[in-house]
């Protein structure tokens, strides 16, 4: 959409990790990706159900007294503890995945970003092609596609990111 | 601001993780050092010459329903003990009680009462010394009267921290007496 | 994907309440006590406790032993009332309790409801306290009390929220 209007705050790694990681969806694109919500949904779904639990035992908490709620509440701590751990386990096997995608030919590709601290201004990639037989792990500094302004510049991260895909595989995009 | 905020956050949490440790650390320490006091072993003590008394009542205020009488109970003693152990760098307050533990009319049944109680704050006046020293209360049974039983009396103590978990015990001399026979 | 950044940011907030409100019902549970931690309000246990004193409560001993320091309810009064039990009485299934508090002359017979001349131990008990922090406590009942330090710390925090991201 208008992203390209919005600046970023350059002194802050966090926020020029953020706004790349929201721009991976229509770069993707470019490449012929579609992005895929299944794994996001299914967190959110389980974020909001401990959420719905917790407010549920809430109410029951104001209702009743804590020996008539004894054994609902154990039950639910024990589902709140399940579904906790299910979110947890999920973030754990995807460690800082922030984008999949699917191209024409049910592709998969996986995409985990992250910054190795708070002061280094590099932002460090891996693009896991169709389950983890190509791999591309790299690494570009902020300065290459962000402008002096804060603008980010689409056009340049594809290019960057164009160079290492062909540099892995020329065929298989 | 935002490494004010963050400054804060992180200091706050240092400062908790530090004083749970430190917690920790102080109440191992205590129970080592009691440990090493031998206070769960105190033999000196000596509970003698115990003389009960009785007397019916029929108000409320000593154990009376409706104005039924009620057997209460009292006794004397005397008493020499020496809670010194007691005391170390994280003792507040020590509780000791002087309690009579006799049995009941069903199988299984058991009570507990206390005739007498004090609070030592200080290992200067954890020597005690009393002769004929009256209880504090008087005592009322479940049922109307005590029913002459014998009861086992001890000396039991309660141990105050600064800091910590209540820790508990008694010396290790009991005394007897039998209750009066009074219906 | 609006909607799903919304969802994000709202469960990231109702995270932080949730995750403590359940951690509070599991102590409960697990101590098997309505409150297992409990601020002391009044003097009648003095010296030992002071107002502001945090206790920490259990609930699974089947009996109390004399000397025991408890936390009671009585019907149809709503303050929780830390006491040390002086004098109690015992079948293989139930147990009666008399209290009383170490500040006080007499015991807690008045305090009873009418008719009740004992505590029943897995009826009026709320826990036996195991330990204690000093203190600390003291923050709750200025809150509660002190007007000036309620508006003081609501307005600290609503500052601190809009600092946070």
């Amino acid at each position: 959409m208008s992203s390209e209007l919005k600046k970023t705050n350059l002194n802050s790694v966090n926020d020029l990790r953020q706004a790349t990681d929201d721009q991976l969806g229509q770069v993707m694109q470019q490449f012929g990706y579609e992005e895929s919500f299944a794994l996001i949904d299914i967190k959110l779904g389980l974020g909001v159900a401990t959420v719905v639990i917790a407010g549920l035992l809430f109410l029951v908490d104001k209702k009743f007294t804590f020996k008539e709620s004894y054994n609902i509440t154990v039950i639910s701590i024990v589902l709140y503890g399940f579904c906790s751990g299910l979110l947890y386990l999920l973030n754990f096997l995807n460690k800082n995945v922030k984008y999949t995608g699917y191209n024409k030919k049910g592709r998969k590709v996986t995409i985990a970003t992250w910054t190795a601290n708070k002061f280094d201004p590099i932002y460090h990639i891996s693009v896991t092609f169709g389950d983890r037989k190509q791999r591309v792990v790299t690494s570009f500094e902020f300065t290459k596609f962000f402008d002096v302004i804060g603008f980010f510049n689409r056009d340049k991260f594809i290019e960057l990111l164009g160079n290492e895909f062909e540099k892995v595989d020329k065929k298989s995009l | 601001m935002f490494n004010l905020v963050t400054r804060v956050q992180t200091a706050g949490n240092q400062a908790l993780t530090a004083s749970m440790v430190v917690t920790g650390f102080v109440i191992l320490l205590t129970l080592l050092q009691l440990a090493q006091d031998n206070v769960w072993g105190i033999s000196t003590t000596s509970i003698t010459n115990i003389q009960p008394t009785s007397s019916i009542k029929r108000s409320s205020q000593y154990g009376s329903v409706n104005r039924k009488p009620k057997e209460n109970s009292k006794i004397q003693f005397d008493l020499d003990a020496d809670l010194t152990p007691l005391f170390n760098w994280n003792t507040k307050q020590v509780f000791v009680y002087l309690t009579a533990e006799y049995p009941g009319k069903s199988e299984g049944s058991s009570n507990k009462v206390t005739y007498w109680d004090k609070i030592i704050k200080s290992k200067d006046e954890a020597k005690l010394h009393y002769v004929n020293q009256r209880s504090k209360y008087s005592v009322w049974d479940v049922e109307k009267s005590f029913r002459g039983r014998n009861a086992t009396v001890r000396l039991e103590w309660n141990i105050q921290p600064h800091v910590g978990p209540l820790i508990y015990g008694s010396t290790e001399t009991t005394g007897n007496f039998q209750f009066l026979r009074n219906e | 994907m609006n909607l799903r950044q919304q969802i994000t940011q709202f469960l990231t907030l109702a995270y932080v309440f949730s995750s403590a409100f359940v951690a509070w019902k599991t102590l409960g549970i697990v101590t098997n006590s309505h409150s297992p931690i409990v601020v002391v309000l009044s003097g009648s246990m003095e010296p030992a406790f002071q107002r502001g004193d945090i206790l920490f409560l259990w609930n699974r001993d089947k009996q109390q032993k004399v000397g025991d320091i408890v936390v009671y309810e009585i019907e149809g009064k709503s303050i929780p009332i830390v006491h040390r039990v002086l004098r109690e009485h015992h079948n293989s299934e139930k147990q009666l309790l008399l209290t009383k508090g170490d500040n006080n002359a007499v015991d807690d017979l008045s305090l009873y409801a009418k008719k009740q001349s004992y505590l029943n131990r897995k009826e009026d008990l709320i826990g036996t306290v195991k330990g204690y922090l000093p203190f600390i406590g003291y923050i709750t009942i200025l809150i509660s009390e002190n007007i000036y330090f309620k508006y003081g710390l609501l307005g600290l925090v609503g500052l601190s929220s809009v600092f946070f991201e």
